[in-house]
């Protein structure tokens, strides 16, 4: 199906969102960063919220009605509005707290919680049992992974812009997050490479009568050599992931200087990835009976 | 319980199209949307490595088949879909917010977004005509009587279409102006009987396929 843009906006968004709520929650609870770095990420965060929250107003037709769609519980669209509420919520205690002095360890378990429920109802919201190439968990890990990417090279990046002492640290973690995508996308190819349609249909169009709706092929041939090998090798895999890595590596270690450029080029770098990755998983997403 | 559905006997089944064009006139549904379209299945070969004249093809109508589990009103965030108490699916268009999760979670692609008013539409089974006792205008309308209208849950020997032989293909509420699937459709087995492919959303509505291969 066609790149839902929008989406593909608020998906980012609620990942890079949801990821650096863990990332700064995660550094309260073992007692990283400072009071100031997390009054920072929380504020970076609720913008990265009402950046997402604007960007998926472009993709409904009638905006007006967005209340409506807190109305059915078993809809990944409520879902995904009762968490980004939860999300809003936990980074405005955040703030309050922060006021007070330290984050409290009950608040960070807290951000947690909503940065993990928040990460997963964005997967779940697309896993269609009608759409194969979305019915996976490998869908899943990915999103994972691209919070944890975006969440660790944002917090990797703030860090170095305010000079905190937790910029080493969050070098490290962005090595892993990396890694962790690298994994995460191949057993993304090596599921995409199973999957089956039920594709019988033809154009009715007798000048061209054999020609097949849309050409299934095999999906993973076009991910690494057919019209997506671009997004995925340049932008999935050289820019999201092997990039960011080059980066974090040549900056490891404590006394890394000049950090936040390499950190801002990174996260940038993962962002270019996370989009590219995701107008891939549009592309791929064929009904599984296709016709016109 | 019941269960309106819509029967189609591929057999009988020309590719006319006029159930798709009574379905546009009937219910106004935009250019470049298809409440009910047809796809041509096939030529296929009989069997492996068969060519001309060994090959078959069937004409496959294909709407909303108004689902037992429909996905697209589960993904629904407004309720605007929802399931009725005659068994079919149905959009207030008041609720929708044109997010198009249901176009998405529907298998069969039948599902439109209107662009003038901005919200999805679909085969509503014509609620309006059923309601008051007629047939969907598919039904009525199929020039090679291969439709037949009735409840999923009374058997397909309840399905009726339109008079074989009146001047009226409809007369809304009038039983006279229809005739059972046992006085048209030639016999069945229970193998012949088939449905779109099921990916948990249990599509109601029949195609009767006979001697052809069903290509799935």
């Amino acid at each position: 199906m066609e790149t839902q843009w929008p989406l593909v906006i608020f998906t980012l968004c609620l990942c890079l969102a949801g990821g650096l709520l863990f990332m700064q929650s995660l550094m309260a609870l073992l007692g990283k960063g400072s009071a100031k770095f997390q009054k920072m990420a929380a504020i970076v965060n609720i913008a990265v919220i009402v950046i997402g929250g604007i960007a998926v107003f472009f993709h409904l037709q009638h905006w007006e009605r967005i209340f409506n769609g807190f109305g059915h519980i078993t809809s990944g669209i409520t879902h995904e509005l009762i968490m980004v509420v939860l999300a809003l919520a936990a980074l405005i205690i955040f703030l309050v707290l922060l006021k007070k002095g330290e984050l409290p360890k009950w608040a960070a378990i807290l951000g947690m919680v909503v940065a993990v429920v928040l990460v997963f109802v964005t997967a779940n919201s697309y896993n269609m049992a009608a759409r194969p190439a979305w019915n996976n968990f490998a869908w899943y890990l990915n999103i994972f992974a691209d919070a944890y990417l975006m969440g660790a090279f944002g917090a990797w990046a703030l860090a170095g812009i305010i000079d905190d002492e937790s910029c080493a640290w969050n070098g490290k973690q962005s090595i892993f997050a990396a890694i962790a995508k690298a994994v995460a996308v191949v057993i993304y190819a090596i599921n995409i490479a199973t999957v089956k349609f039920a594709s019988v249909g033809h154009y009715f169009d007798p000048t061209q009568p054999t020609k097949p709706v849309v050409e299934t092929g095999s999906y993973i041939s076009r991910m690494l050599s057919g019209d997506l090998a671009l997004a995925f090798w340049l932008g999935v895999v050289i820019i999201g992931i092997v990039v960011p890595l080059i980066l974090a590596w040549l900056k490891r270690g404590k006394d890394a200087k000049d950090a936040e450029y390499f950190a801002i080029a990174a996260v940038l770098c993962a962002i270019v990835g996370a989009i590219c990755f995701r107008t891939i998983f549009f592309a791929l997403g064929s009904s599984v009976f296709l016709f016109y | 319980m019941t269960q309106y559905a819509i029967l189609t006997d591929l057999n009988r089944c020309v590719g006319c199209l006029a159930c798709s064009v009574a379905c546009k006139s009937v219910n106004d549904v935009p250019i470049g949307n298809f409440w009910t379209k047809i796809l041509r299945v096939g030529p296929n070969p009989k069997f492996e490595g068969a060519d001309f004249p060994d090959i078959e093809m069937y004409f496959l109508p294909v709407g909303c088949q108004h689902c037992g589990k429909p996905e697209c009103v589960a993904v629904c965030p407004t309720r605007a879909s929802t399931k009725h108490a005659n068994g079919s699916v149905q959009i207030d268009k008041e609720k929708c917010i044109g997010c198009q999760f249901c176009v998405m979670a529907c298998p069969y692609g039948v599902r439109y977004l209107n662009e003038e008013e901005m919200v999805v539409e679909k085969c509503t089974l014509c609620n309006q005509i059923i309601e008051a006792g007629g047939l969907p205008q598919c039904v009525a309308q199929c020039g090679g009587r291969a439709r037949y209208f009735g409840d999923l849950e009374q058997g397909l020997e309840s399905f009726k279409g339109p008079e074989l032989y009146g001047d009226e293909y409809v007369t809304v509420g009038g039983e006279l102006s229809r005739a059972a699937t046992d006085g048209l459709v030639k016999q069945f087995s229970e193998g012949d009987i088939h449905k779109l492919p099921d990916v948990g959303n249990d599509p109601s509505f029949r195609y009767i396929l006979r001697k052809f291969k069903w290509q799935g």
